[in-house]
């Protein structure tokens, strides 16, 4: 999809850490990546990124905005039902539709993910590491800052 | 699951094979049903572990204990009921059409896909490993094909009230099927598989209601995915514990699992009752606590498997629960505190008690004096077991479930 095309776009928005610094989430992980393999395996184009602290939070949706804790991260997609099964998945997300926007629009940004460092090892009872903060680099939309 | 009573024994009429025809066919036509090639030539006999044949390559399964996997069977007219359109016009479908979409993705389609490095690494398990590998391979191939069963059958029956939903469901048993033919051949690489459709024919199925159905598959799709999960990623880590390339697949694998799960979620938001109340509460934790203690407790008598990929089997499950349970906690109104050292010092009891029971049944004392140093040690058991389920809870839940307008609610 060209970027300047209009879609009506769907997101789910949480705070950072929820989604990105969580153990619990990990698999928030496997599932971008899984669902990248199959568009390529597909040859979709990518429909689905991830936005820190999206622009259209506080401009389109300033009630809500007060609700999610900061920073933020939102999933966007124009897959209405995608969106919805993320939704399911993830439960402590807020989900919202965004109306027609182009992909610009949805992807802009107006802060960044933070730097994280290694979870905390005395609360880690995995027997395996975790994955390498910046994973989440590959869906970000990078022309936007 | 398989730590819970035994139901009235309804399935009766579709073990049979007459009221489940799609059953017999499919299981011809898909993998799960491949036969085993005879054991290659220059392997160990398999009898020599000890293990029971069928007929040459075909193992007799595993006789069932309070800890085996079960097949299930459940009231098929109240679900039919349950997801019938025409009767609940109002049953939210948003969910279900989403995982619909999810399931007709397919993202393993092209996934179980053997390569040649199974059979070398099968005739390299030997020893004692060789024995628990092939009872690994036993339970996970039975317990996948207990879904593919029930899956099946809830997709046939539910075809007419809910085309979706059964939709579902049939997809779900595809994935069934994969996982238990994939399986099965592993298991012929170690010259035993295991004959499904006499499996199918022959084992005693467990009836649950509905609602246990939906409590007890959904914990085992979750915490399947958290076992997967966690030997692939400890593997992954630890290549030189890689002892046979099975645990390669776990990874796309247990994706499955966690949508399974995901769809069982979606099943219980759409019927509130099994969420809202005392009742829900306490069956939620009940069940919990059930899976957890089997696992705990099946995987700890077992330790010798999960000690040859390299892990401590109480690490692993310890993690496993705990993650589980945070996720369970996404929908369940209820789960257990696992996080609560008093939690973990009453497992241990368990695990110490069985083990005490497991000595006992091996020593050489006469029957009767056996029973008698028994009794104490079931004692204990009974009363830490008790404690397990009084223990320290949480009243948690999906969030869509919290009253509108909770300003304490953030994400």
């Amino acid at each position: 999809m060209p970027a300047d095309q209009k879609a009506t776009w769907y997101a789910v928005i949480a705070n950072s850490d929820f989604m990105l610094h969580d153990v619990q989430n990990e698999s928030f992980a496997e599932q971008l990546r899984e669902r990248r393999r199959m568009f390529g395996e597909t040859s979709k184009d990518i429909n689905f990124f991830l936005v820190p602290e999206p622009a259209w939070l506080d401009s389109k949706f300033p009630n809500e905005g007060k609700r999610v804790g900061r920073p933020s991260l939102a999933v966007v997609s124009p897959d209405k039902q995608w969106i919805t099964f993320m939704k399911l998945r993830l439960d402590r997300v807020l989900r919202l539709e965004l109306g027609e926007m182009t992909r610009e629009e949805v992807t802009k940004s107006v802060g960044k993910v933070p730097e994280y460092g290694p979870l905390d090892k005395s609360k880690w009872t995995a027997p395996y590491s975790p994955y390498r903060p910046g994973w989440w680099e590959m869906f970000i939309v990078k022309d936007q800052h | 699951m398989a730590f819970l009573m035994h139901g009235t024994n309804t399935f009766a009429p579709c073990v049979n094979g007459t009221r489940i025809p799609a059953a017999a066919p499919v299981a011809r036509r898909c993998p799960v049903a491949a036969r085993a090639a005879a054991a290659a030539p220059g392997t160990v006999n398999e009898e020599s572990l000890g293990f029971k044949t069928m007929r040459r390559g075909i193992k007799e399964a595993a006789s069932e204990s309070i800890l085996t996997p079960r097949f299930y069977t459940t009231n098929f007219e109240a679900m039919e009921d349950m997801f019938s359109l025409e009767r609940n016009p109002d049953l939210p479908m948003e969910e279900f059409d989403a995982m619909l979409s999810e399931f007709k993705t397919d993202y393993n389609q092209t996934h179980f896909v053997r390569n040649n490095t199974f059979k070398k690494a099968a005739e390299n398990i030997q020893g004692p490993n060789r024995k628990i590998f092939i009872e690994f391979l036993e339970r996970s191939c039975t317990a996948e094909f207990s879904g593919f069963l029930l899956y099946k059958e809830l997709g046939r029956r539910l075809k007419k009230t809910n085309p979706v939903v059964a939709e579902i469901f049939t997809m779900m048993s595809r994935d069934e099927a994969r996982h238990a033919g994939f399986l099965n051949k592993a298991m012929s690489d170690f010259g035993l598989a295991l004959d499904l459709g006499f499996l199918t024919k022959n084992r005693k199925y467990t009836f649950f209601e509905p609602k246990f159905i939906f409590y007890a598959t959904y914990l085992s799709e979750k915490i399947g995915y958290w076992r997967y999960i966690s030997i692939y990623r400890h593997l992954q880590r630890n290549p030189d514990n890689q002892l046979y390339p099975l645990f390669e697949y776990f990874e796309n694998w247990c994706q499955d699992e966690n949508r399974h799960g995901d769809f069982f979620t979606a099943l219980l938001k759409s019927q509130p009752q099994f969420l809202d109340d005392w009742k829900a509460k306490l069956w939620s934790r009940f069940f919990c606590l059930s899976v957890y203690v089997t696992m705990y407790l099946n995987d700890h008598q077992r330790s010798s498997f999960y000690e040859s990929l390299g892990l401590d089997t109480t690490q692993f499950n310890r993690h496993v629960i705990i993650e589980t349970n945070k996720t369970t906690a996404r929908i369940f109104p209820q789960v257990p505190d696992c996080e609560a050292p008093i939690f973990w010092e009453r497992m241990e009891n368990l695990i110490n008690c069985n083990k005490k029971l497991a000595a006992i049944g091996a020593s050489e004392a006469p029957a009767w004096l056996k029973n008698l140093q028994r009794l104490p040690v079931f004692e204990r058991f009974a009363k830490n077991l008790l404690l397990v389920f009084l223990g320290p809870q949480l009243d948690i839940g999906s969030v869509d479930f919290v009253p509108e307008g909770d300003a304490a609610l953030a994400f």
